[in-house]
């Protein structure tokens, strides 16, 4: 009865003191008969009941406070930069594994024809030069930019889930993601402006371009650490080892959904509107430099997280430590 | 690690308390999930075809056709991404396809999930629909999920949850043999409390026929017979019921 009673409001705050008491005190004596029932074989039944009794009472008692426990959004994202500077290693990795693919696959492009065919198939081909060769801004409005929207949303979020949730093997697929997505879309670039449509599709991308480029390589990133975490793993157990990297992970993901929700605003509705190019490059500029400044000063003054000390008290550490002469 | 399987095969999950008690929980099985999972898939759909039918009925009447399609994408993109965050939030763990059948996500220890482990057991859903090959029969999760002695999907694995069956047990009402077979039988009888146990499971069982519950008893109730004693028993079911019987009177508690 007190265990329905707190069950169905926010748990033991809902008990008086007295009744906290008597909880208590019921929890120690069911205890105390569950092992009877158990030794004595007085029925499965009843040992049924009372393990579900049981269950609910120890989760009612030792469900923890909810101080710190608390879900606030803001405290996730303010989070990310700092979390990202700490994995900085695996994100210089994910760069290079984005943008140097992408800057060969451009440049071959570019200078090659049958490069891009070899990459591509030319009918994906054809599909990106009818859909931003004959783009004209003036024939939008807000419904197919809301459309669009809509669309990149969920296209954009589904690549950089994959480069992150593949990373779970060992990082290695992350690596691939990466590699194929930043060849294809380099391919894609220096095809695209050796058809003659450069400026074209450089102006439209300038906006997006650093919001999307940089939530892709974070959740690649976010891979390469998860995959690393099943790797070295500092005496613990892998599995042990990637849930107490969970919260680190948690933090890139978060910021990395947030950038391409803006990436997707944008590129739905600013980047094929009709403002003029120079507009469009300097806000891509801008936007860059907005990018790099967030990752690189946001969130100086946090504290370091609680999860975070902990994996820096690594339990290998301190057995190496003993067995030194 | 704090909870431990059973020694026999048994989907059964004891986990120690600060009491020193070990309770017991059982785990779900995948065909369960993939149960729940199902009837979540057609409580997303019918959410989305709802707000799919007002959003249409909206734009046609005010010729916002585009923003709507965005609008319901965005929409496609919150069910997929946050109905079970949500859902597990505010219900301690169970979405509507899990109340249904009645699971409840619990950390491994056995204690409520917050809202860390719902985040990235949910993050790594869509890890755990993806194919392996493109014409597999299973996706990731399931096979992961069979290979598991918890039933953990990859989800489940990051984020360091289980999924367990909340079975409502009541005590079940004594039941009363007439004309009392018992007292044939010796006032102590010397049987083991496994075998207790076993011949209470042996009597609850209610799914057999008497015919191939009488098959049964008649392959142990003869030992029985011989270890106490007594002439071979001629109804072998009704023989163990009685001993099982006389284990359960309060008056002639065996040692």
């Amino acid at each position: 009865m007190l265990l329905g009673k707190s069950e169905r409001s926010a748990g033991t705050k809902a008990l008086v003191p007295t009744e906290m008491r008597d909880l208590a005190e019921l929890y120690r004596s069911l205890a105390g008969d569950l092992m009877r029932v158990r030794r004595d074989k007085l029925g499965a039944d009843l040992e049924r009941y009372l393990d579900n009794l049981a269950s609910r009472a120890h989760n009612t008692l030792y469900a923890g406070s909810q101080v710190g426990n608390r879900f606030r959004a803001w405290d996730l994202l303010l989070d990310f930069p700092p979390a990202l500077r700490r994995a900085w290693v695996f994100f210089a990795i994910a760069m290079a594994c984005l943008y140097g693919p992408g800057l060969i696959g451009g440049v071959a492009a570019y200078n090659d024809e049958s490069y891009a065919l070899a990459v591509m198939s030319s009918d994906d081909l054809e599909k990106m030069e009818k859909m931003h060769g004959n783009s004209d801004p003036s024939q939008r409005d807000v419904n197919t930019d809301g459309a669009m929207t809509g669309f990149y949303v969920y296209n954009n979020v589904g690549i950089a889930f994959r480069c992150f949730a593949t990373g779970l093997a060992f990082g290695l697929g992350s690596l691939f993601y990466m590699i194929t997505n930043g060849l294809m879309m380099g391919v894609i670039f220096g095809h695209l402006a050796r058809m003659g449509i450069g400026p074209k599709i450089f102006s439209f991308a300038a906006m997006h371009s650093s919001w999307e480029l940089t939530a892709i390589v974070i959740s690649g990133s976010a891979g390469l650490q998860m995959g690393y975490s099943l790797v070295k793993t500092y005496g613990r157990t892998r599995l042990g080892n990637l849930r107490m990297h969970g919260l680190e992970l948690l933090r890139q993901v978060s910021g990395a959904a947030v950038f391409l929700f803006i990436a997707a605003g944008i590129e739905g509705n600013a980047s094929p509107s009709g403002i003029p190019r120079e507009a469009k490059y300097a806000l891509g500029i801008t936007f860059w430099i907005l990018v790099f400044l967030i990752l690189a000063l946001a969130g100086k003054r946090r504290p370091i997280p609680t999860d975070v000390l902990e994996l820096r008290a690594a339990p290998g550490d301190a057995i190496a430590r003993d067995s030194r002469p | 690690m704090v909870g431990r399987v059973s020694a026999p095969i048994d989907t059964v999950l004891g986990i120690d308390t600060p009491e020193h008690l070990l309770f017991r929980v059982r785990i779900a099985g995948p065909v369960r999930r993939l149960f729940a999972w199902t009837i979540d898939l057609m409580v997303r759909i019918f959410i989305f075809w709802a707000i799919a039918m007002v959003v249409g009925i909206i734009s046609a009447a005010t010729s916002l056709t585009g923003i709507g399609s965005g609008f319901v994408l965005l929409l496609v993109f919150a069910l997929d991404w946050f109905y079970f965050v949500v859902f597990e939030l505010i219900t301690g763990g169970r979405s509507p396809g899990k109340m249904w059948l009645k699971l409840r996500v619990v950390r491994e220890n056995g204690l409520p999930i917050t809202w860390r482990e719902s985040a990235l057991r949910n993050l790594l859903r869509a890890a755990d629909l993806m194919l392996l090959a493109a014409n597999a029969v299973l996706p990731l999760g399931p096979i992961v999920m069979a290979l598991d002695p918890k039933f953990r999907r990859l989800g489940d694995f990051v984020a360091g949850t289980i999924v367990v069956v909340e079975e409502p047990a009541k005590v079940q009402v004594q039941e009363t043999l007439a004309p009392d077979p018992t007292v044939d039988l010796p006032a102590g009888l010397p049987i083991h409390r496994d075998d207790l146990e076993a011949l209470e499971l042996f009597v609850h069982r209610a799914q057999m026929s008497d015919a191939r519950r009488e098959e049964l008893a008649r392959i142990v109730a003869p030992e029985y017979a011989r270890r106490l004693g007594l002439p071979e028993p001629k109804n072998a079911s009704g023989f163990l019921a009685a001993l099982w019987a006389r284990s359960q009177d309060p008056k002639r508690r065996m040692i």
